[in-house]
């Protein structure tokens, strides 16, 4: 219990930092952001000239109280308004928040699953056949294309797979024609919308997976050669059982732990890099949402989204860790000896 | 992706082995008595050396690009948007400017960036880390404190949102890479911090240190001194992947837009050749070079990494090294699977 609440405290610490980094940023800026915003939007502050006043507590860095001026935001903050977009008046922070978070997870989630099964399993295979042909080409294979720059990697498949192949879509999430269809617990179910949506998503997904399965195939590997060597797995061998059996049932099933923790964390991580990935196909997700706010400097919006994003790579090591003292109770006896 | 590539699952956990060491420089050849014993030692297997000769290439290429390059970066007096040729190796963009010469002079800005943040990664790792790791106590849980807090918050879209902010104020390549720069070590220094810490507090219980404190020699010789020459793969280690991660950060930033485009880097080539669509044009030579030589640069660090992991963990090698029969276990039943988890903590 101690180790978990340490944990809590430790993540109600960075949840804090994010927020504050979100109000002292802006004041980074030389200048002041809202005289910036002023100038530049003027046509939807001629419609709305309250269009900026949630903005003050934060971007109207020359005047007022530092502290009451946080205050203010913590409360905006607390209720979620983040107020309305300007580049894409007059939709507010919210909605568009709302429609980009279901993309970015459905590419973020299915790319981390796919990663997960293909590199641990193949992570498995190569550390059980160390130094044959298959690891020595895989391995360093895995090494290169985790490293490989993810948005090159997607430009590659971009080009290739999509321009000169033709075989998927080039951009956007589905195709704008097709009607979504009936809704069934709140998703829409049309034949025509699921393929559509899948086409669209494989090339980004493919790009993901492969910036992605390089760790887990590598981590997997590390793990499974120590595990290899324990004397457990020596016993299996001797006792003739097939190679199957103890690859996966006894060497692997143990050097599992410190994956299924990954899981969770690498999802806050591909969050991060749809950034990247989103971009390059136009895919309507939160990545690609920041980086046409920054570029457009919507302000409101760019705020809501690092908030976003930085809560979310909270919430997936949150549940990493309590994942891990879950299945190894070692973890919460180690810190709590200390 | 553009954080930091954490060096292999446990290689925190486990410590140089100088005898380990020994057997790799037996293979050495005539230069044996001009380069000093720990270079021969870090790149001692042949990938490495692979790697390091390619870095080298690619460093010198850039260094001398107004020697080599045909045509001025930003002259645009070329074809338009034309294929490769005899006259430009790597054809031109849509604007005429010859993309081999780009790629020569793309390359100054983007390894500056990356060889600025590799140092300033790990001198700032080295000293936090090694102070939380050997002091301990209340200093090592706050800044154990802050260096996991750092590494929570998410990367790329926290440097692009500092950027926002700030990144119009440098003016000129060296303001630019140098803000650049500081803003990638300051939000992307702490795995360095958290790995060097660990291997502080491993080394920090060794003999060799409790012989030196009975001595009575001064806390700082001791760090500096003692432990730290133990670290040396470890700190090359981190140069390497930090000078990497610092040329992601940089391309991937000046790809989406958030450097400043009027220079020529390799990441500002591709932003172009996105904004220009030239994937649409079937301008595949505007984004195929620039990005291959941000992957050749990335591969040749990887390379150079790796024969530095292998002298640091004899596990990584591959020929199987005799089963460490009874001792190994003593250490810890998950010793190298929990370190990363350990130091999550």
């Amino acid at each position: 219990m101690k180790y978990l609440a340490r944990r809590f405290g430790f993540y109600l610490l960075a949840f804090w930092v994010a927020v504050t980094l979100n109000f002292l940023l802006p004041r980074l800026e030389p200048g002041n952001p809202l005289q910036y915003l002023q100038i530049r939007y003027q046509a939807q502050l001629q419609q709305n000239p309250h269009l900026l006043d949630p903005l003050k507590p934060v971007f109207d860095t020359q005047h007022g109280n530092i502290l009451i001026q946080y205050v203010q935001y913590l409360v905006n903050l607390a209720h979620l308004n983040f107020g309305v977009s300007f580049s894409q008046y007059p939709a507010s922070v919210n909605t568009i928040i709302a429609s980009a978070l279901p993309w970015s997870l459905f590419l973020a989630g299915s790319s981390a699953i796919l990663a997960f099964l293909l590199g641990t399993t193949l992570g498995v295979v190569v550390a059980w056949w160390r130094g044959k042909p298959f690891d020595l080409t895989v391995t360093p294979l895995t090494m290169f294309t985790q490293s490989f720059p993810a948005f090159f990697g997607a430009m590659l498949i971009l080009y290739f797979v999509g321009v000169e192949a033709g075989w998927f879509p080039l951009n956007h999430a589905y195709d704008y024609g097709v009607q979504p269809g009936p809704y069934i617990f709140g998703l829409p179910w049309s034949w025509n919308f699921i393929t559509s949506v899948f086409s669209h998503a494989a090339m980004p997904v493919a790009a993901l997976l492969i910036s992605s399965l390089g760790g887990w195939l590598l981590g997997m590997r590390s793990v499974m050669i120590n595990t290899l060597s324990e004397d457990y797995v020596t016993m299996a061998e001797a006792k003739g059982l097939s190679t199957l059996r103890v690859m996966f049932m006894y060497a692997a099933r143990n050097a599992l732990l410190p994956q299924v923790t990954s899981l969770a964390i690498t999802l806050g991580y591909a969050l991060t890099s749809l950034v990247l990935i989103e971009t390059v196909f136009s895919y309507p997700g939160l990545g690609y949402q920041l980086v046409n706010a920054v570029l457009a400097r919507d302000y409101p919006l760019m705020q809501a989204l690092f908030f976003i994003i930085a809560v979310a790579m909270l919430i997936a090591n949150l549940i990493a860790d309590l994942t891990y003292s879950l299945l190894d109770p070692r973890v919460g006896v180690r810190s709590g000896a200390r | 992706m553009t954080q930091f590539v954490e060096p292999a699952a446990g290689a925190d956990a486990l410590v140089p082995d100088p005898i380990a060491a020994g057997q790799v420089v037996s293979s050495t050849g005539r230069f044996g008595a001009i380069v000093p014993r720990w270079v021969r030692t870090l790149f001692g297997t042949r990938l490495s050396l692979i790697g390091l000769i390619i870095f080298v290439l690619i460093v010198l290429s850039a260094i001398f690009a107004p020697l080599i390059a045909t045509h001025a970066p930003s002259d645009m007096n070329g074809p338009l948007g034309a294929a490769p040729s005899w006259s430009h190796p790597f054809g031109t963009n849509d604007a005429g400017q010859d993309i081999f010469s780009q790629t020569l002079y793309g390359g100054r800005f983007s390894l500056a960036v990356g060889v600025m943040v590799g140092l300033a990664v790990t001198v700032l790792a080295i000293l936090v880390g090694m102070i939380a790791g050997y002091v301990g106590g209340w200093l090592d849980d706050a800044l154990s404190m802050l260096m996991n807090v750092f590494l929570i918050l998410p990367g790329l879209p926290l440097l692009i949102v500092v950027l926002a902010y700030i990144g119009h104020a440098a003016d000129g390549p060296v303001a630019a890479s140098a803000l650049m720069a500081t803003v990638i070590t300051v939000t992307g220094w702490a795995w360095g911090g958290r790995v060097m810490r660990a291997q502080t507090m491993s080394l920090r219980g060794r003999d060799f240190v409790d012989a030196a404190i009975i001595n009575g020699e001064s806390t700082i010789h001791i760090v500096f001194r003692d432990v730290l020459p133990n670290m040396l793969a470890l700190i090359v280690n981190t140069v390497i992947l930090s000078t990497m991660g610092g040329i992601l950060a940089e391309t991937s930033l000046n790809y989406l837009g958030f450097g400043d485009m009027t220079q020529v880097t390799w990441g500002t080539m591709l932003f172009y050749a996105q904004s220009q669509s030239v994937l649409f044009t079937h301008e595949w030579w505007c984004f195929v070079f620039p990005g291959c030589a941000i992957a050749l640069t990335v591969m040749s660090m990887i390379l150079m990494n790796n024969g530095v992991d292998a002298l640091a963990n004899p596990r990584l090698r591959k020929v199987r090294a005799p089963k460490p029969a009874r001792m190994q276990p003593a250490i810890g039943p998950v010793s190298s699977a929990a370190g990363s988890l350990e130091t999550a903590e």
